[in-house]
């Protein structure tokens, strides 16, 4: 589904990704865990092509309509509207932009690119009010700007929302659990498990193994420096969380 | 040879004490010199459409004890002219103006305002938009003069600006030494999205009250790319992405029109043919 190989990628400048190499398959969940500035929402950023990160050298790959694809040099609308999808670690507010508006047009922009049918705002209220239900949230947000005056916590869960709504083949959740209480990261988690299938994958950055109770990866990754260090089962976040990095840094 | 029609016409609009006119009034567009007299607690919505082939148009408000205008000028896409206009208003006590000025077109388009709020308790809530592309050139004048207490006044002017367009926004108000208690806001924010695009932004303030509240400010920014990317990483391209975000921009400013017909006539304007992006 997704397989990065030796990647340097840099921002303003300055080389923050040095050989990070990644292969995930459909139907799997990896964990990406590491320290504060070792690069996770910079690998992001670049899987999903924000224009400030350069790649330097390397590749990343998705698979589209059954053949690996280079992302390199594919504007960031093309590779979402392919299902791939980012959740930010700070979700950017929008004024003025209805948040349901918003929503539609992206769900739209994506059909189309498919041959699907649109959807109009009569049933797309419908629809996004089912995928709110899942995610327990109020309807009062749908007619706010996108992401203005919401809470940190409302905001994560908006994030999810959209991926709800998308439905994507590959999603990159950073930091989705950070700021939210332990009931909101339930309920997250279960939006996020009732998007699991076999056919799409998930890369979940975190800094805690609290939200890897809830969503059970299949395997974890430590990135330090801006590659990954170490690779192994879920066990291996129970060990960060009660052991730290330094043994992995040495 | 038909009879020659007159160029310019002269048009009153009066509205008799306390009668509530339902339908949006509009001044035709032959007409350069207009009178809107809203006697005590008249309410009328009016739209005026500076058309083409009329370089200049006047328009007179005065506003009696309690009387209500919402007050929308535009100027219509596809003038290619220089055009001047004029908004002159008197305002008694707690009376309440709504204006909201527009310019879609015109290659040279210079607006004045100018309000007397010269009765206790009267508020003026002057909004604009310059919407241009080309070279076009939009300048918005403005002066509130507050003249009696507890007067209050809220202006808010937004520009877009393409090619090679400029905007001029200049505001002036005045707080007189009798108008104690004034609220006087004034906001001017400006979109470029071109490098070639010019604005020029000058706010003024004289106070001789001692116990009032003022504020203004300006901005001058593009697109934003943090909100860019946010939206292409929802699958729509930088042309969908760019006119989300401009709507957004002016959101506010449309938000000011409470009458939702004169707004949808703006809307529908700023939708024509030239587009958003
Ligand atoms: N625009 C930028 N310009 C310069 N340096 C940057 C920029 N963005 C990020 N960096 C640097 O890149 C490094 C990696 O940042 P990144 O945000 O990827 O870390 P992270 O692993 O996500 O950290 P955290 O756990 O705190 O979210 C940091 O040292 C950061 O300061
Ligand atoms: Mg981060």
């Amino acid at each position: 589904m997704l397989s990065i190989k030796d990647l340097y990628a840099s921002v303003e400048g300055n080389q923050i990704l040095k050989g990070l190499s990644l292969s995930v398959k459909a139907g799997e969940v990896h964990a990406i865990m590491g320290p504060n500035g070792s690069g996770k929402s910079t690998l992001s950023k670049v899987v999903a092509g924000h224009p400030q990160y350069a790649v330097d050298s390397g590749s990343i790959d998705l698979e589209i309509a059954g053949k690996m694809t280079s992302l390199i040099g594919m504007e960031p609308d093309e590779r979402a509207r392919e299902g791939l999808f980012l959740a930010f670690q700070y979700p950017v507010e929008i004024p003025g932009v209805p948040t349901s508006e918003f929503l539609r047009s992206s769900y739209n922009a994506v059909c189309r690119h498919h041959g699907l049918e649109e959807m109009d705002p009569i049933d797309f209220d419908g629809f996004l009010r089912e995928k709110m239900k899942v995610l327990e949230m109020d309807d009062k947000y749908i007619d706010r700007a996108v992401n203005v005056d919401f809470s940190g916590g409302e905001k994560k869960r908006n994030e999810i929302l959209q991926m709800a709504v998308l439905n994507p083949r590959l999603a990159v959740l950073d930091e989705t659990d950070s700021g939210l209480d332990v009931d909101s990261m339930k309920i997250v988690a279960h939006g996020v498990n009732t998007l699991r299938s076999k056919r799409n994958a998930m890369v979940v950055i975190t800094h805690y193994q609290r939200l890897l109770n809830y969503i059970k990866p299949d395997i974890v990754h430590v990135l330090h420096q801006g590659r990954i260090i170490k690779t192994a089962g879920p066990e291996l976040a129970l060990e960060v969380e009660t052991r730290g990095y330094d043994w992995l840094i040495k | 040879m038909t009879d020659p029609k007159p160029l310019t016409t002269s048009q009153v609009i009066r509205i008799p004490p306390h009668k509530k006119a339902g339908d949006v009034l509009r001044v035709p567009s032959s007409a350069t010199d207009v009178l809107i007299h809203l006697e005590a607690g008249a309410e009328v919505a009016v739209v005026l459409s500076i058309a083409v082939g009329l370089p200049t148009s006047q328009v007179s408000v005065v506003l009696e004890d309690g009387a209500r205008l919402e007050l929308l000028r535009m100027i219509n896409p596809g003038v290619a002219f220089a055009c001047e206009s004029r908004l002159q208003v008197r305002q008694a006590a707690n009376s309440s103006l709504r204006s909201f000025f527009v310019t879609k077109g015109g290659n040279a388009v210079r607006d004045h305002v100018n309000i007397l709020l010269e009765g206790q308790g009267s508020e003026a809530f002057l909004n604009g938009l310059h919407h241009l592309a080309g070279d076009a050139e939009a300048e918005s004048h403005t002066l509130v003069d507050h003249a009696a207490p507890s007067t209050m006044s809220n202006q808010l002017y937004k520009s877009i600006l393409r090619d090679k367009s400029h905007s001029v926004f200049n505001g002036k108000i005045m707080v007189r030494r009798e108008a104690q208690l004034t609220n006087s806001y004034q906001l001017n924010k400006n979109l470029l999205l071109s490098s070639e695009a010019r604005v020029d932004t000058k706010p003024q303030l004289e106070i001789f009250a001692d116990d009032v509240k003022c504020s203004h400010g300006a901005t001058i920014g593009q697109l934003d790319d943090e909100q860019m990317f946010y939206l292409q990483t929802r699958g729509m391209d930088r042309a969908l992405a760019g006119e989300m975000l401009i709507h957004g921009f002016i959101e506010d400013v449309l938000d000011q029109i409470k009458d939702v017909r004169l707004r949808q006539e703006v809307e529908a304007v700023l939708q024509g043919d030239v587009g958003y992006v």
